[in-house]
């Protein structure tokens, strides 16, 4: 019986080591999109059924606050809370497609998607709802409202596409601090990030704005990474590094824009 | 044509059970790992093959949307299967609530360490990049993990205790 399982359990091991040894091969490529396509219709469903258990959770929560409320105002009625939640259904979706407009000012080719998909117990990588057939591309990178950074594509298939964000330990960002104009790094250690190869010469202030620098040619410039928290400086170290409080918030966005930054 | 019937049957509950961990469970934080719970069911009640087979297909859709290589889950959790298979069978041997509990609690912790060991394995031979055990250990999800898949795999074979368990 034993040995049977040591059978099975060697090909499912070889088989494993062979897809990650092949990663880029056309079959394993293949198996991935074909996986991917199966999976997403049913992760746009689910997704969105989520976003609307959340959206009325956090009505009824809302509800409760408008009650107390109302009860001190001593004025209002039902049908006004109503019209009140209505508009504020209005005023969000408003937003959403001013701050799309506003991005499209300031960036060509600007593509909005939802996400459907995260990882686990993690914010190092998402699946949004565009892919190739789209316009997607490999490396484009993913913005979210007012400009925050917060990562790029790394797979691309037919009709959604995985993001590596940020906080992956393999991101590496260009940047400045926006007063002190202090260059360094925004290096990726998985939950967090951390502002490094900070010169010496140089004294960035705490709280101050950390913007993309545009330098490394991958990243464009501008975007806005976060602001500095704690200031990491000893004298055996040849440059100081930073503790970063990040903008983006990864548990909170359910959409996100995509640059062609390509073009 | 009952065989047909049945492979659809799991083909399609394999599916749901994906996309519901994928979009629907790892957007909060709760910590609840639907695989690790069903593989842990499979191998308590002696699916050792059905467990070792779900391991490889549950990693590759857990390895559409992962930060690693595509394939390295696949290859953690047939590990994982195989470890726990030769756990369960030299050191606990009976179905009590006690040993299911104590193995959730091993499958938990040795998913994260094979996680940090395969991950920084292949990032030895330049397959991604190193990873530190304090982002697989120490933070509150790897408590809330542990804490969520002993409660429910205590739950579930409480449920089913009068067909699994010995003395439950």
């Amino acid at each position: 019986m034993i040995k049977n399982n040591f059978l099975t359990f060697f090909i499912l091991l070889l088989l494993g080591l062979a897809i990650i040894f092949l990663n880029q091969s056309q079959a394993v490529l293949f198996l991935k999109q074909k996986l991917s396509d199966i999976l997403m219709p049913f992760e746009i469903l689910l997704s969105k059924i989520r976003n609307i258990l959340i959206f009325w959770q956090s009505a009824i929560l809302n509800i409760k606050n408008l009650k107390e409320s109302n009860i001190a105002l001593r004025g209002e009625n039902l049908e006004l809370y109503a019209k009140l939640t209505k508009l504020r259904e209005l005023e969000e979706k408003n937003d959403l497609l001013k701050e799309q407009l506003r991005l499209s000012k300031d960036l060509t080719n600007i593509y909005s998607a939802d996400v459907i998909g995260r990882d686990f117990q993690n914010n190092r990588s998402f699946m949004i709802s565009k892919g190739a057939a789209e316009g997607i591309k490999n490396n484009m990178v993913v913005i979210g409202k007012g400009k925050t950074l917060i990562g790029k594509i790394i797979n691309a298939n037919y009709h959604s596409a995985e993001v590596r964000t940020i906080l992956d330990t393999q991101s590496r960002i260009s940047v400045i601090a926006l007063y002190s104009k202090t260059p360094g790094l925004i290096r990726g250690l998985g939950s967090s990030v951390s502002f490094d190869l900070i010169p010496k010469n140089k004294n960035p202030e705490i709280e101050e704005p950390i913007i993309s620098s545009g330098t490394d040619g991958i990243w464009p410039k501008g975007l806005i990474i976060g602001k500095i928290k704690k200031i990491k400086s000893a004298d055996q170290e040849v440059f100081n590094a930073a503790e970063v409080e990040i903008a983006a918030d990864f548990r909170e966005f359910t959409n996100v824009f995509i640059i062609n930054n390509a073009e | 044509m009952k065989a047909v019937l049945l492979i659809l049957l799991t083909s399609l509950a394999v599916l749901f059970l994906a996309v519901f961990q994928i979009s629907f469970l790892n957007p909060s934080l709760w910590g609840l790992n639907l695989f690790l719970l069903l593989i842990l069911f499979l191998i308590l009640v002696k699916y050792d093959k059905s467990a070792l087979f779900f391991s490889f297909i549950f990693g590759l859709f857990i390895d559409t949307n992962h930060f690693s290589t595509f394939g390295v889950s696949s290859l953690i959790l047939v590990l994982l299967s195989f470890c726990l298979l030769i756990i369960y069978k030299t050191a606990f041997f009976t179905l009590k609530a006690e040993n299911v509990i104590f193995m959730s609690l091993i499958a938990v912790i040795l998913n994260r360490l094979l996680t940090l060991l395969t991950v920084n394995g292949l990032a030895l031979l330049n397959r991604g990049s190193f990873e530190n055990a304090g982002f697989y250990f120490l933070n509150f999800g790897f408590l809330s993990e542990l804490a969520i898949t002993a409660a429910a795999s205590f739950m579930i074979f409480k449920l089913l205790s009068k067909k699994f368990l010995i003395n439950g």
